[in-house]
């Protein structure tokens, strides 16, 4: 992510949010400040989604996560200029995962061992076109 | 995987007492694993979360010997993703990785050595000898951390919100997250979430 986005398009005027969920047993808050202070970049924000709430993997989840599959987490959004946040998180423009085979969430989105091209072509079409992209994800 | 060589692997399921006696002693609910050590290849356990109901949780112990990382972190990816309501825990020993889980979801044996073996692994119904060793260890608690052990210390949401954290927490609401979401309406914007580890 950090070759494919930031370093990659360091001109590029994108705000990068990095979620950072307590998700494998060994997850915790130091491991996600030590991701934190490892991507320093002033374009990424980063948050903390420890386990007891998962918000952010709850809240992304729907309409993208199958139903009962549990939070998101290991998936990749990209959100156009005009995308807002109102009840829920607005459908992405682009968007990529890394759950369990594909079997999650959409396999045609699967991008395991392969993210960082999938990354960086979305970065390329989203930045060097001005059409618009259908939003996916079903939500308002 | 293909790289990678087991040389032994154990399968133990408890139909755990583990929750409830730990969750009956107020004074461990929530509070900070136990530093009791006693072997150095298994990490420390979390305290059960005693607000919520008590259920006879199971525990599921395996023992993987193999010879590199990898198979750690697939094992412990594949079953914290199919039972992402549990606890787990791993630590890797020189040559030894153990994985402990406690879930209140429906999990068993079959099911799990059927799990295992669809990515690969081989596995077994651990032994009763086997078994008593492994409820012995986990009964008293005697769960030790290897020095180089990741800690699977829970950890106060407010207790790293002061100073100069990277960190904005989300543990009360998706506010501050959804505000710089919409503050930087007419940019690109990306967001993921990600385990840290």
């Amino acid at each position: 992510m950090q070759d494919s986005i930031l370093k990659k398009f360091p001109d590029t005027d994108i705000s990068v949010s990095l979620v950072w969920v307590e998700m494998l047993p060994t997850d915790n808050r130091v491991a996600a400040e030590n991701m934190a202070a490892s991507i320093r970049d002033p374009r990424v924000v980063h948050y903390f989604d420890p386990r007891g709430a998962r918000l952010a993997g709850g809240a992304f989840a729907k309409g993208i996560i199958r139903e009962g599959a549990g939070p998101a987490w290991d998936v990749y959004f990209f959100y156009d200029k005009d995308a807002e946040w109102q009840h829920a998180p607005p459908g992405p423009a682009e968007w990529f995962h890394q759950l369990g085979g594909g079997t999650r969430a959409d396999p045609r989105r699967f991008a395991a061992g392969v993210i960082g091209d999938k990354l960086h072509e979305a970065m390329h079409r989203l930045t060097h076109t001005n059409c618009e992209h259908p939003r996916i994800g079903g939500r308002p | 995987m293909a790289r990678v060589r087991f040389l032994a692997f154990l399968v133990f399921a408890l139909t755990a007492t583990w929750a409830l006696t730990a969750c009956a002693r107020p004074s461990r609910c929530g509070a900070p694993n136990s530093t009791a050590r006693v072997s150095n290849d298994i990490a420390p356990m979390s305290s059960p979360p005693c607000n919520e109901q008590r259920v006879a949780a199971k525990l599921i112990v395996l023992a993987v010997e193999r010879l590199d990382e990898s198979a750690s972190q697939h094992i412990r990816a594949a079953l914290a993703e199919r039972y992402n309501q549990g606890l787990f825990f791993a630590a890797a020993g020189n040559d030894l990785v153990t994985i402990l889980a406690r879930t209140d979801s429906d999990i068993n044996v079959a099911n799990t050595v059927g799990f295992l073996q669809t990515i690969g692994i081989q596995a077994r119904e651990a032994t009763e000898q086997e078994y008593q060793a492994a409820e012995s260890a986990l009964t008293g608690r005697t769960i030790g951390v290897s020095a180089s052990a990741v800690s699977l210390d829970e950890q106060g949401p407010s207790r790293h919100d002061a100073g100069d954290s990277p960190l904005r927490s989300l543990d009360a609401s998706l506010d501050s997250l959804r505000d710089r979401f919409n503050r930087d309406k007419g940019k690109l914007r990306f967001v993921a979430i990600l385990s840290p580890t």
